[in-house]
């Protein structure tokens, strides 16, 4: 059993790996067990790799500038003022 | 932590065309090395840009152009130690975005060294592998293996993510887990992934 986490048998993680001039830094995306499954059956059904249904996410969201939206569903300076 | 170097050679044998022979390999290695964009021995090799990344990524060889200070005209090996931005070869703007890209990265945790090496390439040029650029890459780990795939970014993209990170005061990376998130929770990754869908047609009466 060496190869399988300690606190969760067999759970996969998922990171971001980024590389700037020579160094190399790691950050663990929070995602639960439920939503890389749900990325993993996604990109079964596309034939496509999870690190790459992520990279086609993240630009797609880059391409049609929904940065916004997706960080901040739900505006609350839409509140209209009472009459 | 195991990368899956068996990729390497006898591996890819099985069933298909062999692209990947350990000649090709190490000619990507010195293709890489001479400066040469990911497009371009994309093309010599004769495969796909995104077969080569996704196989070079599963290799552990970094597309990624080696550094070239053009303010001192000199080949220089990077060094953890050195926190200069050079913004080698852009505008102004481009350089801040690398500076700010380079802020966010330094935020970040577990820092390791990797080595760039010599020249330039002219075109290509808003690919994140270029020099002193930064690429992104999405790891994943299961059951004591790890697979590394490049994300396709370019340095506008890289930019963007950037500047948004500052401005919300996080990590680059905490924002992709967000954005990842944040899709996945309102279940919309058929619409990001397939925005314009051609079958929504409506059936015809």
């Amino acid at each position: 059993m060496a190869g399988q986490r300690s606190s969760e048998a067999g759970a996969a993680t998922i990171a971001i790996r980024m590389r700037y001039r020579g160094e190399e830094r790691t950050t663990e995306l929070p995602l639960t067990q439920d939503m890389i499954g749900r990325l993993a059956l996604e990109a079964a059904f596309r034939n496509v790799q999870i690190g790459e249904l992520i990279g086609e996410l993240i630009v797609g969201l880059l391409k049609e500038d929904l940065l916004q939206t997706t960080l901040a569903p739900k505006e609350p300076e839409e509140d209209k003022m009472p009459p | 932590m195991t990368q899956i170097t068996e990729l390497a050679t006898p591996a890819l044998t099985r069933g298909r065309q062999v692209k990947f022979t350990p000649e090709r390999i190490q000619q990507i290695k010195n293709l890489v090395e001479r400066g040469t964009c990911r497009e371009e021995i994309a093309e010599l090799i004769g495969v796909t840009v995104g077969s080569l990344q996704v196989t070079c990524s599963r290799l552990g060889i970094s597309l990624r152009r080696p550094a070239f200070n053009k303010t001192i005209g000199v080949l220089r090996r990077d060094d953890a130690r050195f926190s200069r931005v050079s913004a080698p070869g852009s505008s102004a703007s481009a350089g801040a975005l690398l500076h700010l890209t380079k802020e966010a990265l330094e935020r970040n945790s577990r820092p390791a060294l990797v080595k760039p090496e010599a020249a330039p390439c002219q075109e290509c040029g808003n690919r994140a592998n270029e020099a002193a650029a930064a690429s992104f890459a999405v790891q994943m780990q299961y059951r004591g293996e790890e697979r590394t795939t490049e994300l396709p970014l370019t340095q506008d993209m890289i930019g963007r993510l950037a500047f948004e990170a500052a401005f919300r005061n996080v990590q680059i990376g905490e924002l992709i887990g967000e954005l990842i998130v944040g899709l996945l929770k309102e279940d919309r990754l058929q619409t990001i992934l397939a925005p314009k869908e051609p079958d929504e047609g409506k059936m015809a009466p």
